[in-house]
Order: C-alpha cells, then sequence, then structure tokens
C-alpha cells in the first residue's frame, strides 16, 4: 500500500474512532433531515394554496355578473409566484419577499418592494433551511472534526516519526486530506441525500432540469466545502497548537460566514439606497402627472389625443365618435403608466442589481456569500428569479386591463356610460395568469463571478498548503 | 554509514552555535555514543541526520548520500527512536507498528509484525491494546520494534533508554547488539555513562557543540569514563 492510501485509511480510522464523531454525525444528519422536511412541507403547502387561491381567484373572476368592464378592471386579480424548482431545499429571497401581487387598472401594486427594499435583511442568518445547514454549518463540521490533523501530531511530536519513516510530505498531506474527506463522506452524502429529496419531493422540481440544478448546488457546495477542508489542513500544519488552529479557524468561520455577508449586504443597501414603497409610488406619480394627466382637460397630451382620434374618425365632437373616447383616454393614461412604471422598476431592479454586485465582490472575501448565491440562483429563489416574475405579473396585468379597455371602447357607449353592463360570458375568455419559472440558463446568468470566487477560496489555501509544506 | 563533516548549525537568536564544525563517522556494525550535558548539540545532531535541521556549513551523509539533497533517500535508511516514541493513542501496538512501517515501505503479516514487537521486548498480551493504556517502556518498545521493522541501514537513537527500569535497559542494549551483528550503524545520544561504556565501541563527549573526546573500544575499557566525562564538563 502506498503511504498515501495507508494515511488516508489511518486518519479516516482515527476519526471514526472517536467518540464525538457518531455524535456529530447524528446531530447533523437529525438537523439537516428535520430542514429538509420542514422546506418540502413548507413549499408544499405554499404550493396547494396557491393552487386554491389561483382556482378560486379565477372562478371568482369568471362568475363576475354582467358588469361594466371598468370595474371588472379594478375588480382585479392575483398573480402567484411560481415555487422555485429547488425552493425546497433553498428558498432564497423567498422567504423575505412577498410572492403574491395584487393586480388592477391604473396602478402597479408592486407590493414586493417593501421586501426588496429591505435587502440587507436577506443577509441575516435565515431560516433554518437544508441550504443554511449545509452551507454555514457544515463547514463548522470541516473545521471541527479537521483542526487537529496535522497540529496533534505535531503537538504530540509523532510529526518527526512519521517524517523520519520517509514519507514524502506530499504524501502526507495529501493522505490526511484524503482521510478527512473519507470521514466527511457520510456528512456530504446526508447533504446529497437532502438535496435529491428536495428535488424528488419539492413541489417546484420538475423533469430532468431540476436534477441538473441540484447538480450544479452540489458542485458549488462540493467546492466550497473543498475550499474549507484545503483551509483546515493548511491551518493545522501551520499553527503551533491545535488550539490555535481551531481558534484561527472558528474566527474565520464566523467573520466570513456571519459578519462580513451582513457587513456586505448593510454596505451594499447604501450603494444607493433602494426607494422605499411609498417613496416609489409618489416618484411614480410625479412622473405619471408629468407625462400626462387625463384629468385635466388642458393636458397637451390628451388635447393631442383627442385631436388625432376626433381628425381620424372625421367627426368634431367625442360624442359623435362610433368609439368610445372615455376608453380611448384610459387605455393611454393606461399605456403612460406601464411606461413610467416600466422605467422606475428598471432603475429599481438596476438598483439592486448594482447592489447584489456590491455583495458578489465581498464574495471573494467570503465564500459563503458565493455558495449562497449560487445556491440560490440554481435553485431559482434568487432576486433574478423574483424580478422575472414581477415583470411576468406587470405584463399580464398590462394585457388584460388593455383588453377589458378594448371591450369598453367597442361595446360600451359614449354616453350614459357608467350604466351600461357587459355580459358575463366575456369574462371566461381572459387568459388566467401563468409564468414559468426562470430557465435553467438565465439563473445561470451573471454567476461567473461566484464561481471564480469559490475556485479562488480553494486555490488559495492550497498554494498557502504548498509554500507551508510540513515541518516536524 | 553515518558522516558529518565540518558540520555547524546556529540557531537564529542564538549566542553560539550548536553544533560547531563538528567531524563523525560511524561504520556500519558501530554503536557510537554521543554523551554531553543538555544542549551540548547531541539533539541538534541528530536531527541533522535526519534532515529536520538544516546544516548552515559542512555536510552530513547518511550511507554516502547527502541529506541535504536526497532528503528522503537518507530517511529510508535510517531509522529513529526518539526519547519520548510518541505513538497514535487510539489505535493499538499492532496497529501503529503496521502503520508506521506501511509509511516505510514495507508490507508486514500480522504473526511478522507480532514477531517483531516481540523481539522488541513488548509482552503479547499488550499487541492488540490499544496505546492509550501502554507505559512509557511498552511505548519505547513498539518504537524499537519500528525501527527494526523498517530494516535501515542505520539507527539513531535520542537518549533511548531515559525513563526505562535497569530490566528494559538491558533488554534495549541486547536488541542493539543484534543490530550491530547485523551491521547496522548504530549513533546513540545518551546520559547513561554505564550503557555507554557497555555497550558502545566508541564514545564521544560533546560540549557547547564539539566533539572534545572521542574514545575508543580498548580506551574505554582503560578509561574512568565518569572521571574523564566530568573533567571535560569542568572545561
Amino acid at each position: 500500500m502506498s503511504p498515501f492510501r495507508s494515511i488516508a485509511r489511518t486518519e479516516w480510522q482515527l476519526l471514526v474512532r472517536r467518540r464525538s464523531y457518531g455524535v456529530l454525525l447524528g446531530a447533523f444528519s437529525v438537523v439537516l433531515a428535520f430542514a429538509t422536511g420542514l422546506g418540502v412541507l413548507r413549499q408544499d403547502r405554499e404550493l396547494q394554496q396557491q393552487r386554491r387561491y389561483q382556482a378560486l381567484v379565477r372562478e371568482q373572476w369568471v362568475g363576475q355578473p354582467d358588469r361594466h368592464p371598468h370595474r371588472v378592471a379594478h375588480y382585479g386579480t392575483f398573480a402567484f409566484k411560481p415555487v422555485g424548482p429547488l425552493a425546497a431545499f433553498d428558498p432564497g429571497v423567498e422567504s423575505f419577499s412577498g410572492r403574491v401581487q395584487f393586480l388592477e387598472a391604473h396602478r402597479q401594486n408592486a407590493a414586493n418592494f417593501a421586501e426588496a427594499g429591505a435587502l440587507s435583511s436577506a443577509f441575516r442568518l435565515g431560516e433554518l433551511s437544508p441550504a443554511f445547514v449545509v452551507h454555514l454549518l457544515l463547514p463548522l463540521v470541516v473545521i471541527v472534526l479537521g483542526y487537529r490533523i496535522l497540529a496533534d501530531d505535531r503537538e504530540a511530536g509523532r510529526l518527526r516519526l512519521l517524517l523520519a519513516q520517509g514519507t514524502p510530505p506530499g504524501a502526507l498531506l495529501a493522505g490526511k486530506a484524503a482521510g478527512l474527506a473519507l470521514g466527511l463522506a457520510p456528512f456530504a452524502t446526508t447533504a446529497a441525500i437532502a438535496l435529491a429529496a428536495s428535488v424528488v419531493l419539492g413541489p417546484g422540481a420538475e423533469g430532468a432540469a431540476a436534477w441538473i440544478r441540484g447538480g450544479l448546488v452540489a458542485a458549488a457546495a462540493g467546492l466550497h466545502l473543498a475550499g474549507w477542508l484545503t483551509l483546515t489542513l493548511w491551518a493545522s500544519a501551520r499553527a503551533a497548537t491545535p488550539v490555535r488552529a481551531l481558534g484561527g479557524l472558528v474566527t474565520l468561520w464566523a467573520a466570513v460566514g456571519i459578519v462580513l455577508p451582513r457587513t456586505a449586504g448593510a454596505i451594499a443597501a447604501t450603494q444607493p439606497p433602494l426607494p422605499g414603497k411609498s417613496e416609489f409610488a409618489a416618484q411614480l406619480a410625479a412622473e405619471v402627472h408629468r407625462l400626462g394627466d387625463a384629468h385635466n382637460p388642458g393636458d397637451p397630451v390628451f388635447a393631442r389625443l383627442r385631436r388625432e382620434t376626433l381628425a381620424r374618425h372625421g367627426v368634431d365632437r367625442v360624442e359623435d365618435l362610433p368609439v368610445n373616447y372615455g376608453a380611448i383616454v384610459m387605455a393611454r393614461g393606461e399605456e403612460l403608466t406601464a411606461e413610467a412604471f416600466a422605467r422606475h422598476f428598471s432603475a429599481v431592479t438596476e438598483q439592486m442589481e448594482r447592489q447584489e454586485a456590491v455583495v458578489h465582490r465581498a464574495a471573494w472575501f467570503a465564500p459563503y456569500l458565493a455558495v449562497r448565491a449560487l445556491s440560490a440562483a440554481a435553485s431559482g429563489t434568487d432576486l433574478r428569479a423574483l424580478t422575472a416574475f414581477q415583470r411576468a405579473a406587470e405584463a399580464y396585468r398590462f394585457s388584460f386591463v388593455q383588453a377589458l379597455n378594448a371591450l369598453h371602447r367597442d361595446k360600451i357607449r359614449f354616453t350614459n356610460d357608467r350604466a351600461q353592463r357587459l355580459a358575463a360570458s366575456h369574462w371566461a375568455a381572459f387568459p388566467d395568469f401563468h409564468v414559468r419559472g426562470p430557465a435553467l440558463t438565465e439563473s445561470l446568468a451573471g454567476t461567473a463571478g461566484c464561481w471564480a470566487a469559490l475556485a479562488a477560496w480553494l486555490l488559495a489555501p492550497l498554494v498557502g498548503l504548498w509554500r507551508t509544506g510540513v515541518r516536524p | 554509514m553515518l558522516a558529518a563533516e565540518t558540520l555547524s548549525k546556529r540557531f537564529p537568536g542564538a549566542a553560539a552555535p550548536a553544533v560547531d564544525r563538528l567531524n563523525l563517522k560511524v561504520a556500519p556494525g558501530e554503536l557510537f555514543a554521543l554523551l554531553g550535558p543538555n544542549g551540548a548539540g547531541k539533539t541538534t545532531t541528530i536531527n541533522c541526520f535526519l534532515g529536520f535541521v538544516p546544516a548552515d556549513s559542512g555536510r552530513v551523509t547518511v550511507d554516502g548520500l547527502d541529506v541535504a539533497s536526497e532528503p528522503l533517500e537518507t530517511k529510508r535508511r535510517l531509522a529513529y527512536i526518539p526519547e519520548q516514541v510518541n505513538l497514535y493513542d487510539f489505535l493499538s501496538g499492532l496497529e501503529n507498528l503496521d502503520y508506521f512501517s506501511q509509511l516505510a515501505g514495507h508490507r508486514y503479516s500480522k504473526p511478522e509484525l507480532r514477531r517483531l514487537l516481540t523481539e522488541a521486548g513488548l509482552q503479547p498480551e499488550a499487541h492488540e491494546r490499544r496505546v492509550r493504556g501502554y507505559s512509557k517502556g511498552m511505548r519505547q518498545k513498539v518504537g524499537i520494534a519500528i525501527a527494526l521493522a523498517k530494516r535501515a541501514k542505520a539507527l539513531l537513537l535520542d537518549e533511548p533508554t531515559s525513563g526505562l527500569d535497569p530490566s528494559a535497559s538491558h533488554e534495549f542494549s541486547q536488541v542493539l547488539h543484534r543490530l550491530r551483528a547485523q551491521n547496522v550503524a548504530i549513533l546513540m545520544a545518551t546520559h547513561d555513562l554505564f550503557r555507554a561504556r557497555e555497550d558502545a565501541n566508541r564514545v564521544g563527549i560533546m560540549r557547547q557543540g564539539r566533539l572534545v573526546h572521542i574514545l575508543s573500544a580498548a580506551e574505554l575499557r582503560q578509561t574512568d569514563l565518569e572521571k574523564l566525562y566530568l573533567e571535560a564538563m569542568a572545561g
């Protein structure tokens, strides 16, 4: 047997013979199983609820009596954000953001901005999700199992005997790393089972794409943990005593796992700060007012609309138009507000992306940020997925309100407008809201930096280890 | 087999060199005992042979190979028993021996491992017990077995009998005799004047990094070693 294999096997034996090993594995498995069960149940309940409410909302929409189309536009409907493919494993921003949006005429009820504005809250420790257990707690297990791996040998004087046997230092380090990895294998397997369970049982996961997403989460987590393993080995090779290795590693873990992510989140939130919900609404109202005020008879935009409409139909008075002029004004107004909203929404989205970029830059120093971003992106529960939903909901809102305005224009006469009704049979012709989650390629766009940060996180301690070597 | 040529080593910050222009040769089948007080440079000399401490000047060779340029090859030709043999507490004596032998590139069957442990003086009923419960002497015997298992051409001993009871010390001396008969070159740092006189072909007395006396076997028989040692220390 080569020295490498002997060392790997013996280190593994020494690790699993420790009494703390079984306790740690048991505790980890219980916590992860609990988190996974909770995640699956929570997402399942969410999906059932969505389905129930979506059906109810549809039923109520279709069941509306004969009504004026503009009343229908204000009656409104709801859009539900679909459950992310791996939301059971990693709920991402979904644990902070709203998932329901009320859709009606004139207004973009961007209820979700309240949560988006509180981006820094997304950097709290968060709920006990499987992702949290695997990405934040498992590195701690690596540290606890590994900090003694070389420091103990040196402190006890065994390292001299090991080296005196003619063991190549490279084989010694690689063998120790492999032994530690073998000891960690049951933990990794437990994590893989939790991930697979989320793919199989999670309500959002569908088909082969979900497995690919699961594979990507596993790859990111694997890279992250390999980095921690190498770092632990390095600390153990460098530190004067095992206790110092442990102290240094745990301090670093707390810094890059808790302190830095929170700080980065807080800094990101000021870069520049997002408008609050009411601020956003006020900005939007001012913009809409500037673009054109349908209620102001002297407003140039609507004065021109009136001129052009009358000219097109060759009449002098709106009452003589073959179509309902009130509906035309409303449709134009809807276009203007939708444009204004789209602009403001894009501005806010860009701002959020800038904030996210700050967090991604911090990921070079805190791999937890990188693995968390990758995990949420692959799970389809990141900010990008939320924004895509909000855009889809707004597009749906615009199309159904404009369809109602068209009915209003064509089927309701201008005179005595408010007293008229449209037959209830019209409502069923409106499609229900459906949106697909982001495609895999969309989810992965812009994650290269995070992958690079994780790779650097693995490479840095490798270089350190190569430079430090093994000293007796 | 073992040779140091004008070997010098000064540790950073130290006023005097730990080893000062040391010349030393140990031939196959010879046991050279290094005497001297703590801090005389005995352990540093051994560390230079092991390649754990790089020489400032001069050179150290094992079987003609330079330790500085062939650190692994020279270690393969050496066996080493420290003052404190530190083993893996959660492995048995047998498992420890097996592991350390594998690192040296040897693969022994269980009966062979048992035979080596017995040869080193470890009672058979202790072979499969965890080292955690071993006395210092028992650990030392596993260390001897590890050295025997290596089938090395040279043996480095750093105060191997300190803390051993007289009978264990005696058993150890017999092991050394057998190894000498097998043409192993042995360099032993020790405080034990009695054992040095009994076992060694030659004795060197070290003081402040230098060999101040070297006595051959014939000279040893005619000398009061203790008196000479005390005189050497008095300067």
